[in-house]
């Protein structure tokens, strides 16, 4: 009975952050910051690598580190005149990578263990709290984005008709940002800090596959992602492999079939 | 150091303001510094929007995000004969209808006072450039708004200059 309470664990706390993650990921990827997941998660690995060091907890460490960088990043790409926001990523990505080796071989004495399980994930550490949070946080993060759905979409869509409307283009990238921040530190102990990104934005990318509109394609994003997520933890617990991996090999599969199914009527519409 | 960023322009209110001006000359800096300084909501048509995201959006859920009331918006699809485009992609029309979708999203913002359209006409096709022609004037004299274009099109200025009404209207603007 405990070890059923303890697979339904991660199986529920799975299903919510890969039900939220698409809805977040559409904005990224409407704004061309795809890559800022992936940033933000190698951050991460530095607040995580801290956190460790200082005996305190891994995902408090992983929030503050990508919720600074994050805003920091905002700042770089507001100031500059001209457009090289994913050059900035570069700099954080390797950044985040660079100081987190540091503070890791700094450390003579204290074992490490626990960093292997946030670099690919590690589903047997989540417990109940973890589930509580991510609760609350995926609910945060959804309220969010239903309330300020129109606003955000025109601010990362064309922001020159949304500053014409007295849209604070600045704040609503600001509050996308901190939403994945919030996200990708949740998210960082189930997938990993190297396939968080994947989560929010490979199931947009199927979703876009199937050319519905905007609405129909976020919930369909939301479905396969929670699909993969399931097959994907089905396969792990059944083959004793890699959960992340698992669920990443899964949803890449489901783009080549989305790829596959649409080919023959992407072709007749350029015929 | 000294280099002007986008000139001042005078505008009329409740006028037709024509911008007209070879190729680099600024007007649409001027207008993007009028539309940063205004305080009010402007109905805005960009000139570029060729490179906006590919994400799959309908039309009509593109224009509600601007206005969530359905009945204006149908009422302006209508007007432009692009009713039927409704619920397509916006990234599966072509330039003409995707330019026009821009310029009903700029007719439908909420309490707007001002319209800007940069180069409306462009990919219009004949009877299109009369609708809008007729949408201008119409805004100008029934609804009181100052509308500032940038615009070359003969078409468009033969409809303003024979409209009779329209007379003491309009303010050219040269650069």
């Amino acid at each position: 009975m405990d070890y059923l309470n303890f697979v339904l664990v991660i199986v529920l706390t799975g299903a919510i952050i890969s039900m939220t993650a698409p809805f977040l990921g559409q904005y990224l990827v409407i704004k061309r910051m795809s890559h800022l997941t992936d940033t933000l998660a190698h951050i991460s690995l530095f607040g995580i690598a801290v956190s460790l060091y200082f005996n305190f907890s891994p995902v408090i460490g992983a929030f503050i580190s990508t919720l600074i960088s994050g805003f920091w990043i905002e700042l770089i790409n507001k100031n500059k005149k001209y457009q090289f926001q994913e050059t900035v990523l570069t700099l954080f990505l390797y950044g985040g990578l660079g100081l987190s080796s540091l503070i890791i071989s700094l450390n003579k004495t204290k074992s490490f263990v626990g960093l292997n399980n946030f670099l690919f994930g590690n589903v047997n550490t989540v417990g109940i709290g973890d589930l509580i949070m991510t609760f609350i946080v995926c609910f945060f993060v959804l309220i969010i984005l239903f309330g300020i759905r129109s606003r955000l979409f025109l601010s990362v869509y064309i922001p020159e008709i949304a500053s014409s409307m007295k849209i604070k283009v600045g704040i609503y990238n600001l509050i996308l940002t901190f939403l994945s921040s919030l996200l990708i530190a949740v998210g960082v102990q189930i997938l990993g800090v190297l396939l968080v990104g994947g989560l929010l934005i490979i199931p947009v990318l199927i979703g876009m596959e199937l050319g519905l509109g905007f609405f129909k394609t976020s919930i369909a994003s939301s479905l396969i992602s929670v699909s993969g997520f399931l097959i994907g933890f089905l396969i792990s617990f059944n083959f004793d492999v890699s959960t992340s991996g698992a669920v990443i090999s899964t949803l890449i599969c489901f783009y080549i079939i989305a790829k596959l199914i649409t080919f023959d009527r992407k072709r007749g519409n350029v015929l | 150091m000294f280099r002007e960023i986008g000139r001042k322009i005078n505008i009329a209110q409740n006028n037709l303001n024509i911008l007209i001006g070879g190729n680099g000359t600024g007007k649409t800096t001027a207008i993007s510094e009028f539309i940063k300084n205004s305080k009010e909501i402007i109905g805005y048509l960009p000139q570029n929007f060729s490179e906006i995201s590919a994400f799959p959006i309908t039309v009509i859920e593109f224009l509600t995000f601007t206005n969530s009331n359905l009945e204006i918006i149908e009422t302006w699809l209508e007007f432009f004969e692009m009713k039927q485009f409704g619920g397509s992609l916006i990234g599966n029309l072509s330039g003409g209808e995707k330019q026009k979708v821009f310029i009903i999203r700029a007719l439908i913002c909420q309490g707007i006072s001002t319209l800007v359209l940069d180069e409306p006409d462009n990919n219009l096709d004949n009877k299109s450039i009369e609708k809008l022609g007729e949408m201008i004037v119409n805004h100008v004299l029934e609804k009181k708004i100052t509308v500032i274009i940038i615009s070359h099109n003969l078409i468009l200025e033969t409809l303003f200059e024979e409209n009779k009404r329209m007379e003491n209207l309009i303010n050219t603007i040269n650069f």
